[in-house]
């Protein structure tokens, strides 16, 4: 990852950080609920998400453990 | 109206939170409001819902939570999945210039092929598939290369060098985007190599470290008496100086997490401005079964890195449709030292598992290996109707090709793990 990857990394997760606060429920003169809830966020607003480019990134064990000549 | 089959909800931090693992959404959630979504059983709730709370109801409409009652969601997960894996923007080529490693660790499931090394013809065949790639894919736009191995560094000069040179000629004449990046064990680079590869896109050198001096040198050794890690983190350092990103990759156990606080120290020789360039990703060695005390060591070894000014996080946190395996993809094959061609980098390199051949023309001449592959996913009952297809699939293709015929769950059945899953994937953007 590069060094501007990792200071914008930085301030999207201090964004997504606010983006996951949220006023108290409450209701209006309507009858109706507001609040209670926050922005939806997710992590591809990250941007060091990756093709699983790197050897080994599987996150399954082997199913067929090979053994080594070595 | 109806609710996705790819809700959850999840209580972290002494939070409430919900999730669509198709839409990859977080949505913090106050208690009563959490109550009114999980009261969510008919298309008459949903309808009421918009009454009584217009906007979580949009909210929950435009985030994937609540979907037409006839959407076919497997379906859109199918139809995601087929387009990235057919992508035909990118071609990502692994190559491997030998199978010999000056390493010999434990865990490594590759076979050593003492005095393996691609000879100039196949380095030759290589660039001419690299040729055909980039002269008659139209709608090519980035081409990449990893060099892997087996130790790619050990060959250099004789490999890495010529077909890199002929990649980064031939993508430029072409406008096609090329860049590389090597998985070593980072005891090799020579400041001539630095000197060189500055010529080209680098955007990355996947480094393992198994600990501190001690566990890793008893890991990862050249000798008897020549441990690797000294060299290494020097290697780390340079790296870093020379502004080329390093994905420093833990393997860690139960037994070896106290290590990286040493670690950490000898990270700290990298300058505080440079650290940017140094992530850190910790792996559990796939032998080793991960308890809760571990996990939560690994999240506070972490935030401890993170704090020195280094990025961080968990390695292994499955998205296996959106950015599915390198083997999953059509554009996608790796070369090995000898020609033969494989999709998984995950297995062994034996003979028997080859899925094509490189031939001399520079074509590949794939056999009914890689159709199967290219044709398995979504064959998984289990997987069809479950919370986290989005992110998990039933793995990569490999995985599916290994259980072909039965049901198979790769958490075994168990919603804990599955939930584990989500929370990992909060906890990178809530802490």
């Amino acid at each position: 990852m590069s060094k501007d990857l990792n200071n914008s990394n930085d301030k999207a997760l201090e964004h997504l950080s606010k983006s996951l606060q949220f006023e108290s429920v409450n209701e209006n003169e309507a009858g109706q609920l507001a609040g209670g809830f926050s922005d939806a966020v997710s992590e591809e607003q990250l941007e060091d998400i990756n093709i699983n480019i790197f050897k080994c990134k599987c996150s399954v064990k082997p199913t067929e453990p090979t053994t080594s000549t070595n | 109206m109806k609710t996705s089959q790819f809700n959850h909800d999840i209580f972290h931090n002494n939070k409430n939170y919900i999730y669509n693992s198709f839409s990859n959404k977080f949505i913090a959630i106050d208690a009563t409001i959490l109550d009114l979504f999980k009261a969510l059983r008919t298309e008459e709730d949903i309808q009421d819902l918009s009454g009584y709370h217009p906007t979580f109801y949009q909210s929950l409409y435009k985030n994937g939570f609540i979907v037409e009652k006839d959407v076919d969601e497997v379906d859109k997960v199918r139809t995601l999945s087929k387009q990235i894996d057919s992508d035909e923007t990118h071609y990502s080529l692994i190559v491997n210039p030998t199978m010999n490693c000056n390493f010999k660790c434990w865990y490594c499931y590759e076979s050593h092929v003492k005095g393996s090394k691609m000879n100039n013809e196949t380095v030759t065949k290589t660039c001419l598939l690299i040729n055909n790639i980039i002269t008659t894919k139209k709608e090519l736009k980035t081409f990449h290369i990893s060099w892997f191995g087996g130790e790619p560094l050990m060959y250099y000069k004789e490999v890495i060098a010529p077909i890199m040179a002929f990649a980064d000629k031939i993508c430029k004449e072409y406008g096609v985007e090329f860049d590389t990046q090597f998985t070593t064990n980072g005891f090799l680079f020579t400041d001539e190599m630095i000197e060189e590869l500055k010529a080209y896109t680098v955007n990355g050198f996947q480094i393992t470290l198994d600990g501190n001096k001690a566990s890793h040198d008893t890991v990862r050794y050249v000798n008897a008496k020549r441990g690797s890690y000294d060299v290494i983190m020097q290697n780390v350092k340079k790296l870093c100086e020379n502004n080329f990103s390093v994905g420093i990759r833990v393997n860690f156990t139960n037994d070896n997490l106290d290590d990286f606080e040493e670690v950490y120290k000898d990270l700290q020789k990298i300058d505080v401005e440079k650290r940017d360039y140094a992530s850190i990703a910790f792996h559990k060695v796939w032998q080793v079964v991960e308890d809760a005390q571990t996990t939560e060591r690994v999240n506070e070894l972490i935030r401890k890195v993170k704090e020195l000014g280094f990025a961080a996080h968990e390695g292994a946190v499955p998205d296996n449709v959106k950015h599915s395996c390198y083997a999953d993809k059509i554009n996608n094959a790796t070369i090995n030292y000898n020609g033969d061609v494989f999709k998984c980098t995950a297995r062994d390199f034996s003979g028997g598992s080859k899925e094509g051949v490189l031939k001399d023309n520079g074509e590949i001449n794939w056999n009914d290996k890689f159709d199967e592959r290219m044709n398995i996913k979504f064959k998984n009952k289990p997987c069809l109707s479950c919370s986290i297809l989005p992110l998990c699939n039933g793995g990569c293709s490999q995985h599916a090709l290994e259980n072909k015929d039965k049901d198979y769950c790769v958490y075994d059945f168990d919603e804990n793990q599955k939930k584990e899953i989500v929370r990992k994937k909060l906890i990178r953007i809530a802490g």
